[in-house]
C-alpha cells in the first residue's frame, strides 16, 4: 500500500477515534475577523545592478551578486510590499471541533508594482487543517525576528498541506502531514533549476512538539519523493530521501528567549535556504544525486526595556553539491542580522536593522551584501 | 526495590516536595510575604510576555490564538498560586501583634487581594484580555497599601 494512502488512513482514522461524530447540529455563532499591519522599508546599501530582483529588497540568497554582476552601494529602496491583511472566520462548534478559514496576503507577488500574493488559506475544523500554509516541518516560534528578509537557516516554505494535530498532553503535540510535493532538481551540465510537482507521493512530516514551561521545543522528521520522469530513452529515476530539524525557543529570564535550529537531511533544500540549492541533479544518465544539506540558526531575542528589543541572528547553511553541479550553483551560505525595535503601545512600532550576507559559489567565487533597513510598522 | 533505591527515591519526593509551590506552607512567615511578592512579579512578567505577541513576525493568527491561550492558562494558574498565598498571609494575623484596628485593615486587604488574584485567574482562565491590565493594577495597589501599613523598612 503506497505510504500516502496508508497516512491518509491513518489521519482519518486518527480523527474518527479521537472526536466521534454525533448527531448534534453545529453550535454556536460565527466570528467574522479581519487584521494585519501596514508595514514601509526603507534600506540603503549593495544593491544589485538588476533593480526588480526580489533580493534587492530582502535577504534572498539567489540574489547575492558575485562578478561580474555589480552592486551599487550608494543606491537606496523604499517599499511597502511587506504589508499583510488577513481575513478569519471562526466557528461555530461542529461534532469535529471548531470551524476556522483564514486568508492572508501580502503585496509580494512581484518587485515592480504592488500586486497581492497569498502567503496562507486554509480551512480547520478541530484538529485538521487543509490549505496552503506553513510546512509542518516549520517551528514558527523558533524564526528569527528579523525585517530584513528571512535569516538562511529559517525555514519559510508555505505549500499546501493536510495536517492533524494530536495533542498527547497538555504540554505535547504530535503533528502528522502530507504535503505538496515540490522538487527543485538541476540537470548536469546546465544552468538554474526545474521545478516539478506532479506524478510523486507527498511529503510526508512527522513532528513532535513540546510547550515546557520556558519555551518551545520540536522535532521534525521529513520523508520525500525526489524523482525524475523522462520522455526520452533515458529512464528516469526515483529517490527517497529525509530529513530532520531540531528547532525551538528558549526564555533566558525576562522577555529575553533565545530561538535555535538545527537542520540536516538529503531532502532537506526545499526547506533551506530560500530555495539557493537544488534537491538533486540529474545527472547525464538520467538518474538522481540527491543533495545533502544542513543548515544552522542562533538568534537572541534581548528586551532592554518592556518597548525597547533587539536580536541577534548568526545563521549558516551548506550543501554538498554533487560534483557534475555547476560552478554556479550556491554551495554554502551566511546570513547575520542585529536589529533594534522601538514599539508605541500595541500598534506602532520603528525598527532599524543591519544586515550582511554571504554566498558560495561551487566555483569557488563569493558574494556579499551589508544593508541598512529603517522599518516602519503599523497594526490594525 | 533495594534499600538504596528506596532512599534515593524518598531523596528525590524531598527535593520535590520543597520545591513544590503548592505545597503546605513552612512555619516562617517571612516566607510568605516574600513568595507572594515573587508571585506578583511572576504576573508582572507573563502579561508582559503576552504582549509580546502583537509583533510576532512569522506565525499566524491561529497559531498565535494558541500561544495566547497557553499563556493565559499559565496567567490563571500564577493567578491562583496569589490567591492562595494571600489566603495564608491573612490566616499570619493572630500572630503578629497588630491592634484591634490594624487587625481588622490587615483581614481587609489580605482578602482584597485574594479576591483580586480570583478575579484575575478568572479573566484569564475566560480569554478576557481587555481586563487582565486593569486586574493587575489593582492587584499592584492594594500590595502597595498593605506594605505602606505593615513591612517596615
Amino acid at each position: 500500500m503506497p505510504v500516502p494512502l496508508l497516512t491518509c488512513l491513518l489521519l482519518s482514522g486518527l480523527m474518527l477515534a479521537s472526536q466521534p461524530l454525533k448527531s448534534q447540529p453545529p453550535t454556536g455563532e460565527l466570528e467574522l475577523s479581519a487584521g494585519g499591519f501596514l508595514k514601509v522599508h526603507g534600506l540603503v546599501g549593495d544593491i544589485s545592478s538588476d533593480e526588480h530582483l526580489r533580493g534587492n529588497q530582502e535577504l534572498w540568497i539567489p540574489h547575492i551578486p558575485v562578478e561580474p554582476d555589480n552592486t551599487d552601494s550608494s543606491r537606496g529602496t523604499l517599499q511597502a510590499r511587506n504589508s499583510r491583511l488577513w481575513l478569519r472566520a471562526r466557528g461555530p462548534d461542529t461534532p469535529l471541533g471548531r470551524m476556522e478559514i483564514l486568508v492572508e496576503g501580502d503585496l509580494m507577488e512581484d518587485m515592480t508594482g504592488y500586486r497581492p500574493r497569498l502567503r496562507h488559506a486554509y480551512g480547520m475544523i478541530g484538529r485538521l487543517l487543509a490549505g496552503q500554509t506553513w510546512s509542518t516541518f516549520t517551528n514558527t516560534a523558533a524564526l528569527a525576528d528579523v525585517d530584513s528578509g528571512t535569516a538562511v537557516g529559517n525555514t519559510v516554505t508555505r505549500h499546501n498541506v493536510l495536517r492533524w494535530t494530536q495533542p498527547l498532553g497538555e504540554r505535547l503535540d504530535l503533528l502528522l502531514a502530507l504535503e505538496e510535493p515540490l522538487n527543485r532538481l538541476h540537470p548536469a551540465g546546465q544552468s538554474g533549476f526545474i521545478t516539478r510537482s506532479d506524478r510523486r507521493e507527498e511529503d510526508i512530516v512527522l513532528r513532535l512538539n513540546a510547550y515546557p514551561d520556558r519555551g518551545n521545543l520540536s522535532v521534525s522528521l521529513l520523508r520525500r519523493e525526489i524523482s525524475v520522469h523522462s520522455a526520452t530513452a533515458s529512464p528516469g529515476d526515483n529517490r527517497h530521501g529525509g530529513a530532520i530539524s531540531i528547532a525551538g525557543r528558549l526564555e533566558t529570564g525576562g522577555l529575553d528567549n533565545l530561538r535555535f535550529a538545527v537542520k540536516y537531511g538529503n531532502a532537506l533544500a526545499r526547506h533551506s535556504t530560500l530555495g539557493a540549492y537544488p534537491d538533486a541533479v540529474i545527472e547525464t544518465d538520467g538518474s538522481l544525486s540527491l543533495n545533502t544539506v544542513y543548515s544552522t540558526l542562533l538568534a537572541w531575542q534581548h528586551y532592554w526595556a518592556p518597548d525597547w528589543r533587539s536580536t541577534f541572528a548568526l545563521s549558516h547553511s551548506r550543501s554538498r553539491l554533487p560534483d557534475s553541479a555547476a560552478g554556479t550553483l550556491t554551495r554554502s551560505a551566511v546570513s547575520a542580522q542585529a536589529n533594534l525595535v522601538r514599539s508605541f503601545g500595541d500598534q506602532w512600532s520603528l525598527g532599524l536593522e543591519y544586515l550582511h550576507g554571504q554566498r558560495h559559489l561551487k566555483d569557488g567565487r563569493d558574494g556579499q551584501i551589508d544593508r541598512l533597513q529603517l522599518t516602519l510598522r503599523v497594526n490594525f | 526495590m533495594t534499600a538504596f533505591r528506596r532512599g534515593i527515591l524518598l531523596l528525590l519526593l524531598a527535593a520535590v516536595s520543597a520545591c513544590s509551590l503548592d505545597s503546605a506552607p513552612a512555619p516562617s512567615t517571612v516566607s510568605d510575604r516574600r513568595l507572594h511578592a515573587v508571585m506578583t512579579e511572576s504576573l508582572d512578567l507573563e502579561l508582559a510576555r503576552l504582549d509580546t505577541l502583537t509583533f510576532d513576525l512569522h506565525r499566524t493568527p491561529t497559531e498565535l490564538d494558541r500561544e495566547r491561550a497557553r499563556r493565559l492558562e499559565d496567567i490563571a494558574r500564577a493567578a491562583q498560586r496569589l490567591r492562595d498565598s494571600a489566603i495564608r498571609i491573612r490566616n499570619l494575623a493572630p500572630t503578629l501583634s497588630l491592634g484591634d484596628y490594624e487587625r481588622e485593615r490587615f483581614d481587609l486587604l489580605a482578602t482584597q487581594l485574594a479576591e483580586q488574584a480570583e478575579a484575575l485567574s478568572a479573566a484569564a482562565h475566560h480569554n478576557r484580555l481587555e481586563r487582565l491590565t486593569t486586574q493587575m493594577a489593582q492587584i499592584r495597589r492594594t500590595c502597595d497599601s498593605c506594605h505602606s501599613l505593615y513591612r517596615g523598612p
